[in-house]
């Protein structure tokens, strides 16, 4: 259990510090074409990890399929929004 | 109000999940921010007398706020000078014609060429920048925050002041720059040092003089006839640059204005004989003229369409910002009801999901700040 734990407490910190590196990244004076690759990288990343996460945690559903496209998609607006 | 609680709160009837934090609900909260944007976008698009750079940065507020801050350093008013102003103008427009942030251009322009272009004689001066504020309050307040540039905002041997805040494409971005400078006329010099610095500790009299300010450029008196010296800075980060290596400011047509009692220009247009061209060879653009202190219906007009910019702009941050803030708020508040209710969840993807969101809100509001130079 605690090492189910570990597991996840490190995948999660990795997700969080993917999105800490990317806003960073398009606060700074960068062309916005970056900015929007920056963006789409990171929500590319976030929801393969999100897939691959409840895959191999077994708790891969279509309301979680669905529930990760919608945060995946508001969080891209957000970033978008602070890049522009 | 049953359904308003399902949607909100963790209840046994939404399985103890609030309907909003559920794919369908945060669909619906992502269609909301797009309808809205979009709205603000179309609005303001077809709106042709609202401007596409949203700031509300005005030079007077800017002098305003810098003289503010020296007074509270019992220090002297500094005098708006619309030469300086057109030094500044200068620079701000060699920054979007090079593409640059920076305080020396690619091609080596320093900050006080722009000086000697529009005639300003001075010996001392310096240099701040700003781009990407909203807000005048914003620029000084991040200026006043950063050692190197409040040292040049409260330097007590400056006299004059001119600003320039022009909007352009930079790093292919719309966005404002701030171009503040300093001045010291060689003529107040001697006066300025005598009134605030009785004891300036002497450098040797047969060396050049040179003020060493911080990142905001400083540029170094000319050795004037007067022999002042100045203490250097203990700032590590100024590079000192030889009085040999400087442009000697010459004054041309229009003449250095003098110092006057009153500390506002009066209204007048200030049309100044410069040289457009730059060691570089780039030709700038005609500045125009300068209008100070312009009548109440321009001043009207231009306020308003600053407001409504400066409003444009912020409402699609706000309410961005409220709608995040709030699913922030009803993801902990979720845990938290849940929590007190004894009830434990098999997995803790959700805790992710409000990490990912804070991120993004605190990136959205630091992001409202711009940055100096």
């Amino acid at each position: 259990m605690l090492h189910y734990v570990r597991h996840h407490i490190f995948q999660y910190f990795l997700i969080l510090l993917l999105f800490a590196i990317t806003v960073t990244s398009i606060s700074t004076p960068i062309p916005s074409f970056q900015k929007f690759f920056f963006v789409g990288v990171a929500i590319i990343v976030y929801f393969i990890w999100a897939m691959w996460h409840h895959w191999e945690d077994h708790s891969l559903t279509k309301s979680t399929l669905l529930e990760y496209i919608a945060l995946a998609g508001l969080l891209f607006w957000l970033l978008i929004t602070l890049a522009s | 109000m049953e359904k308003l609680l399902q949607l909100l709160l963790p209840r046994a009837k939404n399985n103890h999940r609030p309907h909003i934090t559920r794919h369908p609900g945060i669909i619906a909260v992502l269609v909301t921010l797009l309808t809205v944007q979009t709205s603000l976008n179309v609005f303001f698009s077809t709106n042709p007398q609202i401007l596409g750079f949203a700031t509300s940065i005005y030079q007077d507020q800017l002098i305003s706020l810098t003289n503010t801050e020296r007074s509270k350093q019992n220090l002297n008013t500094l005098i708006h000078n619309p030469t300086l102003d057109q030094a500044a103008r200068l620079k701000a427009l060699n920054m979007f014609e090079e593409n640059y942030w920076a305080h020396v251009s690619p091609s080596g322009i320093e900050p006080w060429h722009w000086f000697s272009v529009v005639g300003y004689d001075y010996s001392t001066a310096g240099e701040n920048l700003a781009r990407d504020f909203d807000t005048s309050s914003g620029v000084v307040s991040a200026w006043m925050a950063s050692p190197s540039h409040s040292e040049n905002i409260l330097y007590s041997s400056f006299t004059e002041i001119g600003m320039a805040v022009v909007n352009g494409v930079l790093d292919g971005q719309e966005t404002t720059l701030v171009v503040q400078l300093f001045g010291t006329p060689p003529a107040t010099q001697q006066l300025a040092v005598e009134t605030t610095q009785p004891t300036p500790t002497s450098l040797p009299k047969d060396e050049p003089t040179a003020i060493i300010l911080p990142t905001a450029t400083q540029i170094p008196p000319t050795p004037t006839s007067a022999g002042i010296t100045l203490t250097p800075s203990a700032v590590p980060t100024q590079t000192q640059i030889k009085p040999t290596e400087l442009p000697t400011p010459t004054v041309e047509a229009e003449p250095t204005p003098t110092i006057e009692n009153s500390p506002t220009p009066t209204s007048k247009t200030v049309e100044l004989a410069f040289n457009t061209d730059n060691s570089n060879g780039t030709v700038l653009g005609p500045l125009g003229s300068h209008t100070t202190n312009p009548p109440v219906s321009q001043f009207l007009t231009a306020n308003l369409k600053a407001l409504t910019s400066i409003q444009s702009f912020s409402i699609s941050r706000l309410f961005t910002m409220l709608i995040v803030g709030t699913l922030i708020g009803l993801y902990a508040s979720d845990e938290i009801i849940f929590k007190r209710k004894g009830l434990k969840r098999v997995n803790a993807h959700r805790i992710v999901h409000v990490g990912i969101l804070i991120i993004a809100f605190i990136g959205i509001w630091y992001g409202a700040g711009g940055m100096i130079l």
